[in-house]
């Protein structure tokens, strides 16, 4: 892959309150991802995932360490990633397509020019009908989507998912997963995506990154060889179901 | 309405709603009723009429001060002084609420000092405001101000505190400036609250009114009613109450028409706040 050492997380540390009362939520976490590639952070809850992501967002300044963004430091700088949190966060008081396009109604950038650009890609999320809908209209999985296309159009390289799919079922989860599959190999964007769930993490990513119950710390960076595309079987194939027991020992070892 | 329970077991899921028509039968019902024993009561004795008057007399004093001009000039009187209170109040309120989310710490100073001055009895600076401002419209427009301008300001303050924090993280990740998150972000989370201030301050702001006209005043509603009182011109204390009543009723439906129209701006369909999921 081009474009080495593309992201770059250094020594990064986060302590909340002093003394006696001080929480490591990270510890020394470093990692680097090339451009283009899908990295999951895997890990326990309270492996300080979300603290991770606020700093690498801008939001949350470290105890210690630094992010670097094609050699720059982002820490303490917001926009220059995308964000997507939890929750889908959709403005009730805003249509879908006027959520998807938050970004560009904050920044200023008239709608009619971003409106093809929404358009298409509701369309492409199955969401071609609902751009006049609110929020409340919509199901779990329609607004999750929603949220989806309002990060890619940030226009951000780099895109931080925070557990997008965790309060799904699993047959929603299933099929925003291909989607979320053909939009990053359309898009060329650089993913870091949490997860808890083993199996996601694999048939996602080209890397997983494992961490640590509190505090976070990095317990192993694997690649995974699986060939693209993949599909839903390839959670039979040897491969996937030996790399699947190596993660859920490991973890399993950090709960207890 | 729709009958459609079959296959359900007697009693289960057959509470039905009572039929709307039988609803507002039973509420005009009501107020026929009393009116009725009211009028039935008077002209037989049972009740005493220099005190308590009857329906038709009421009916008929208010028709012949109508007549006069004296009655719609009152109306128009308390109602603008009224209204004009009600808006201006809400209106400083709110802007003094809401800009409390650009200085936390202005929001903490102020937070017991709010509580502090709703709980004061304005209504008692009535005697003040008068030789301040004049027995004029300008003290009963004060008093009407005075009386929404803090709970209006409570209730914008408070939406702007329920502001979903993930949701300000969101604004922050897309390098919302202040000014942008509060116009995008702040104001329409703060309008629900702000609305359901406005019921509240509609009553307030006509006591106002009325307290203002009670203490001095040439003109208004309640000076009619204090005007009649000393005379012991009873009708006419009812004829005053009876209309206020009317017009405090059209004021609280006109708000209610306007929560209405402002839930249409900034929570299309009159939906709810998203749950979070």
């Amino acid at each position: 892959m081009p474009g080495n050492e593309y992201l770059r997380v250094l020594h990064l540390s986060k302590t909340y309150g002093a003394g006696q009362e001080a929480t490591h939520a990270i510890q020394d976490i470093s990692f680097t991802v090339d451009r283009g590639r899908f990295l999951s952070i895997l890990g326990p809850s309270g492996c300080g995932k979300s603290t991770l992501f606020n700093i690498m967002a801008g939001l949350l300044s470290p105890t210690g360490g630094n992010v670097l963004l094609n050699g720059e430091s982002i820490v303490g700088k917001p926009g220059h990633v995308g964000y997507m949190l939890q929750r889908d966060l959709l403005l009730p008081w805003r249509t879908i397509e006027d959520n998807v396009m938050l970004a560009q109604t904050l920044r200023g950038v008239p709608r009619r020019q971003v409106r093809p650009r929404a358009r298409a890609l509701m369309q492409k999320c199955g969401l071609a009908g609902d751009g006049d809908r609110y929020p409340d209209q919509l199901s779990g999985g329609m607004r999750q989507r929603a949220a989806l296309i309002r990060t890619l159009l940030t226009d951000k390289d780099v895109l931080l998912l925070d557990e997008p799919f965790g309060a799904l079922d699993a047959i929603t989860r299933g099929k925003l997963q291909q989607m979320l599959m053909t939009l990053w190999e359309e898009n060329h964007k650089t993913i870091l995506f949490v997860t808890h769930d083993i199996e996601e993490a694999l048939l996602l990513s080209d890397e997983v990154l494992v961490l640590s119950h509190r505090p976070g710390q990095v317990l192993e960076h694997l690649t995974v060889e699986l060939p693209r595309p993949r599909r839903s079987d390839i959670m039979f194939t040897s491969e996937f179901l030996r790399l699947r027991s190596h993660l859920s020992d490991m973890l399993t070892r950090e709960v207890t | 309405m729709s009958k459609k329970t079959a296959g359900l077991p007697a009693g289960v899921m057959e509470v039905r709603p009572p039929a709307r028509w039988l609803v507002a039968l039973g509420r005009w019902g009501v107020l026929v009723l009393l009116l009725g024993l009211w009028e039935v009561g008077g002209r037989f004795g049972l009740i005493d009429r220099f005190y308590f008057s009857c329906p038709s007399e009421i009916v008929q004093t208010a028709i012949t001060k109508w007549n006069t001009g004296d009655l719609g000039r009152d109306i128009a009187y308390t109602a603008t002084s009224t209204l004009l209170g009600f808006f201006l109040g809400t209106a400083v309120g709110t802007c003094i609420g809401l800009l409390f989310w650009f200085s936390r710490s202005a929001a903490r100073i102020a937070d017991p000092w709010l509580i502090v001055i709703n709980a004061l009895p304005k209504l008692a600076l009535a005697p003040i405001l008068v030789i301040l401002f004049g027995i004029g419209f300008s003290t009963k427009v004060v008093l009407a101000f005075l009386m929404t301008v803090v709970v209006a300001a409570m209730s914008a303050s408070g939406g702007v505190a329920s502001v979903d924090p993930a949701l300000t993280s969101l604004f922050y990740s897309l390098k919302a400036g202040r000014l942008k998150i509060f116009l995008h972000l702040v104001v329409p989370s703060a309008m629900r609250s702000v609305t359901t201030g406005l019921r509240v301050n509609i009553g307030l702001s006509m006591a106002g009114t009325i307290v203002g006209e009670f203490v001095a005043s040439d003109r208004g509603l309640g000076r009619m009613i204090v005007y009649a009182g000393t005379t012991f011109d009873l009708k006419l204390v009812w004829v005053g109450v009876t209309v206020l009543s009317l017009l405090s009723l059209a004021m609280y439906l006109g708000v209610v028409g306007l929560e209405k129209l402002l839930d249409r701006i900034w929570a299309p369909a009159g939906r709810q706040q998203g749950t979070p999921s």
